[in-house]
C-alpha cells in the first residue's frame, strides 16, 4: 500500500462527503413517510435539508459555553475526516502509519469529548442529559469495540492497516471473526448516534444533542453523523472484508462497492427497531457482548499462534 | 440573488413544522398531521429545528404565552400561523410554505437575541446569576448523596406529547424526584374528540387506542412503526372496511410482539398494580393491563387487543380511557398514575410511562382542576 502526497486529503474528504450525501439520500428513499411521493423528491432530501440549514440562522441559548458548544457540534465531522486519513480505498490511502488502527481507535474515543461537549455547551437540560446519555452509551460499546479492533490486528500481527488488508489475501477476516465484525458495526452505529443507538439524539428529549443547534451548526453535526457512518463502513471493509480484494474489477472499485453495501445496511437498520436505552443495553453489553468479543479474540489468537 | 431564490425553493420542499396543539383540538391536529404528510413536511423536534410554528386549536393564555416564547426561539426564516378548523389545514399549510420560500422572508431583519441582552438578575443576597438563571439547589438523592436538584417542565411544546400537558419535574441528573402534571387550558371549552357515543363509537375508540400507540412508538424512538400506526389510525376514521384494518393491525401487532428491542424498552417499566389502579380510579385499558403484569408492555398489548376487538365489531365501552364520572374524567386517574410512577425513573423511562398511560387532555381541560381530585 502506497502512502499518498499531502493533497490526497482533499479527494479523500470529497469522497467521504459524497458517500455521506448518498447515505442521506438513501435514508430519504427508505423513509416510509415519503412513500407515494416522486422519487426525485426523496432522493433530493439531503439537498433540501442542506439548503434549509444554510439559509437558517444560527441561534444561541442562555449563557452557553460557546467554545465547547461550537467545537462539540463540529467535532463529529472533524473526527470522521481524521479517521478517513487511514481508511484505504483499494491500494490507495492518504497515510498508512504503523499504528493506523490505534489512530482510528483514539479518534473514536475523542468522540466521547466532542458529543458530550455538544450537549453540555448549549446549557440546556435536554442537551446536558443527552451528552451524558452518550457517555453511558459509549461505556456500553467502547470496550467491545476495542477488542473487536484488536482481533484483526492480532490475526495480521500488525497495527498497520495496509498489512491487515494484506493478511486477508486468502480468507477475509469476516469469516474468521464474524462476532468481531458485527460488534464493530454496532459500535459504528453507536458512535454515529445512529438508528437504534441514537439514544443521545433521542426524539423523547426534543432531539437530545440536536435540541439546540440550528443553521450551520446543525448541518455540520448532522453531516458529521453521516460521515462517521461512512468512515465506519469504509473501515469495516478494510478490516474484515478484504479491502479491495475481488475478481475482475480494480481494487479501489471493490473497496467502494463493499463500503457502499455496508453503509446501505447501516442506513437501513435505522427504521428496523426502536432506540435502545443505555441503561437497558448496559447489561447486555457487559454480560454478553463483551465476553463474546473476548472469546472471539481468544479464538483468533489461538488460530494466529497455530498458523504462524 | 439567484442562489438565494434557489435555496429558498429547495428549503421549502422540506419544511419542518412545529405544530403546538391546544387541548380539545384533536380533530384539527389529526387534519394537520394528514396535510403535513401530504406536502412532505416534517414534524420538528424542537424550536431550533422548526421553520413553521402552527398554533393548532384555540390555546388559552398560558399556552399562548408558551407559543410566543417558542416563536422567539425559532431561528428563522420562520413563518407562524393559526389553524382552528380541520377543513382549512391544507390551505393554511400550503400558504405557509409559499411564504417560507419567499426571499424576503430570509431577509427578515436580525432579531435581537433576547437571551444575550437579558440583564443579570439578582437573587437573595445580591448574588449575580449567570444569564439571569437561578442556580440549582441541592438535595439528597437516592444514594444519600447531595446532588443538584433542577426544576424542569416537560411540555407543553414537546414532540409526541399530549397537547397542553405540562409535567413539572424535579430532577437530579436525569432521574425524576418529583412530578406534578397539569393541563393548560384552552380558550374555548374543549369537546373530547375520542369519547364519541353512538353508532361510530367503536371506530372512534379504536382510533383513540391507535393514536396512543403511535405516540408511544414515537417516544420509544421507532418513527417508522409510529408512522404505520398513524396511517392506520387515519384510515380507521374513514370508512375503510373493518377486515382490511384488522389485517393491517395484525401485521403491526406481529412486528411489535416479535421485537425484542421494543420489549427491552418497555418490559417491567412503570408497573401499575391493580390496587393502585383502583385507588386512583383508573379504569379502561390501563386498569385491565394491570391484571396482565401492569407494565408498559402490558398496556401497549392491551391497546392492540382492544383495538382489534373494536374493529371486529365489539360494542364500544364507556370511553377509550375508561369510565368518567362527573368531576372526575377517566384521564385524571391516568395523569395521577403517570406522576406517581415517574418517580425514580430517568426522563426517557418517565416519558414512556406517560405515553403508555396517555391521559387525554381533551377530557382534562374540560374538567375542573385535576389537582383537587387527586389528593
Amino acid at each position: 500500500m502506497t502512502a499518498s502526497p499531502a493533497w490526497a486529503v482533499v479527494p479523500a474528504a470529497a469522497l467521504v462527503v459524497v458517500f455521506a450525501g448518498a447515505a442521506a439520500a438513501l435514508d430519504g428513499v427508505l423513509d416510509p413517510a415519503g412513500r407515494g411521493r416522486p422519487m426525485s423528491g426523496r432522493l433530493g432530501r439531503p439537498l433540501w435539508e442542506t439548503a434549509r440549514l444554510l439559509r437558517q440562522r444560527r441561534r444561541t441559548t442562555v449563557a452557553p459555553d460557546a467554545l465547547l458548544w461550537r467545537a462539540g457540534t463540529a467535532g463529529p465531522l472533524v473526527v470522521a475526516l481524521l479517521m478517513a486519513v487511514v481508511v484505504p480505498v483499494g491500494g490507495i490511502t492518504v497515510a498508512d502509519p504503523p499504528v493506523g488502527l490505534v489512530w482510528f481507535n483514539a479518534l473514536d474515543v475523542a468522540l466521547w469529548l466532542t458529543v458530550w461537549a455538544a450537549g453540555w455547551g448549549a446549557n440546556s437540560v435536554y442537551g446536558l442529559v443527552s451528552g451524558y446519555r452518550f457517555l453511558s452509551q459509549a461505556l456500553a460499546y467502547e470496550l467491545p469495540l476495542m477488542f473487536a479492533l484488536t482481533a484483526p490486528a492480532v490475526a495480521a500481527g500488525s497495527l498497520k492497516i495496509g498489512q491487515i488488508v494484506a493478511a486477508q489475501d486468502k480468507t477475509w477476516f469476516v469469516v474468521r471473526m464474524p462476532a468481531a465484525f458485527l460488534v464493530f458495526l454496532v459500535a459504528v452505529a453507536g458512535f454515529s448516534l445512529w438508528g437504534p443507538l441514537a439514544y443521545p439524539a433521542g426524539r423523547d428529549l426534543a432531539g437530545g444533542v440536536l435540541a439546540e443547534p440550528s443553521g450551520v451548526d446543525r448541518l455540520v453535526l448532522l453531516a458529521g453523523r453521516y460521515a462517521l457512518l461512512t468512515v465506519g463502513a469504509g473501515m469495516s471493509t478494510a478490516l474484515f472484508l478484504g479491502g479491495g480484494a475481488g475478481p475482475l474489477l480494480p481494487g479501489w472499485l471493490w473497496s467502494l462497492l463493499k463500503t457502499a453495501l455496508v453503509l446501505a445496511g447501516l442506513v437501513a437498520v435505522r427504521r428496523a427497531m426502536p432506540v435502545l436505552r443505555a441503561d437497558r443495553v448496559m447489561r447486555l453489553a457487559w454480560l454478553v457482548v463483551l465476553p463474546v468479543t473476548l472469546l472471539q479474540l481468544l479464538v483468533v489468537s489461538v488460530l494466529a499462534l497455530g498458523g504462524s | 440573488m439567484v442562489l438565494t431564490q434557489l435555496l429558498g425553493r429547495w428549503a421549502a420542499r422540506r419544511p419542518h413544522v412545529l405544530a403546538v396543539a391546544a387541548p380539545g383540538a384533536t380533530a384539527v391536529r389529526l387534519a394537520v398531521e394528514v396535510e403535513m404528510a401530504r406536502i412532505g413536511a416534517v414534524a420538528a423536534t424542537a424550536p431550533s429545528d422548526a421553520d413553521v410554528l402552527l398554533a393548532v386549536g384555540s390555546p388559552g393564555d398560558e399556552l399562548r404565552d408558551a407559543i410566543d416564547l417558542v416563536w422567539s426561539q425559532l431561528p428563522g426564516p420562520r413563518v407562524r400561523a393559526d389553524i382552528d378548523d380541520p377543513a382549512e389545514a391544507g390551505a393554511v399549510l400550503r400558504q405557509v410554505v409559499r411564504q417560507l420560500s419567499d426571499p424576503q422572508r430570509a431577509a427578515e431583519p436580525d432579531r435581537r437575541d433576547e437571551w444575550a441582552e437579558r440583564a443579570p438578575d439578582t437573587h437573595g443576597e445580591d448574588m449575580q446569576m449567570p444569564g439571569g438563571l437561578m442556580m440549582a439547589d441541592r438535595g439528597p438523592d437516592r444514594d444519600a448523596l447531595a446532588l443538584d436538584v433542577l426544576t424542569v417542565p416537560l411540555g407543553p411544546v414537546l414532540p409526541d406529547w399530549p397537547s397542553g400537558l405540562v409535567m413539572d419535574l424535579q430532577v437530579q441528573g436525569d432521574v425524576v424526584q418529583q412530578a406534578r402534571s397539569r393541563i393548560l387550558s384552552a380558550a374555548t371549552p374543549p369537546r373530547p374528540f375520542w369519547d364519541a357515543a353512538g353508532p361510530g363509537a367503536s371506530r372512534r375508540h379504536a382510533a383513540a387506542h391507535l393514536d396512543s400507540l403511535q405516540r408511544l412508538l414515537a417516544v420509544a424512538g421507532w418513527p417508522g412503526m409510529a408512522w404505520r400506526v398513524r396511517r392506520l389510525r387515519d384510515s380507521t376514521l374513514t370508512d375503510t372496511p373493518g377486515p382490511v384494518l384488522r389485517g393491517h393491525l395484525a401485521a403491526i401487532g406481529r412486528r411489535l410482539n416479535r421485537s425484542p428491542t421494543l420489549r427491552w424498552a418497555t418490559d417491567g417499566l412503570g408497573v401499575l398494580t391493580a390496587e393502585t389502579a383502583d385507588r386512583l380510579q383508573v379504569s379502561g385499558p390501563a386498569a385491565r393491563a394491570a391484571l396482565e403484569g401492569g407494565d408498559v408492555t402490558a398496556r401497549w398489548r392491551r391497546w392492540l387487543t382492544e383495538t382489534d376487538a373494536l374493529l371486529a365489531g365489539e360494542p364500544a365501552g364507556p370511553g377509550p380511557r375508561g369510565r368518567s364520572v362527573p368531576g372526575r374524567p377517566a384521564s385524571a386517574g391516568l395523569l395521577a398514575a403517570a406522576d406517581e410512577l415517574a418517580i425514580g425513573l430517568d426522563l426517557a423511562a418517565a416519558r414512556l410511562v406517560m405515553a403508555s398511560l396517555d391521559p387525554d387532555p381533551d377530557q382534562l381541560a374540560a374538567a375542573p382542576e385535576p389537582a383537587e381530585a387527586r389528593s
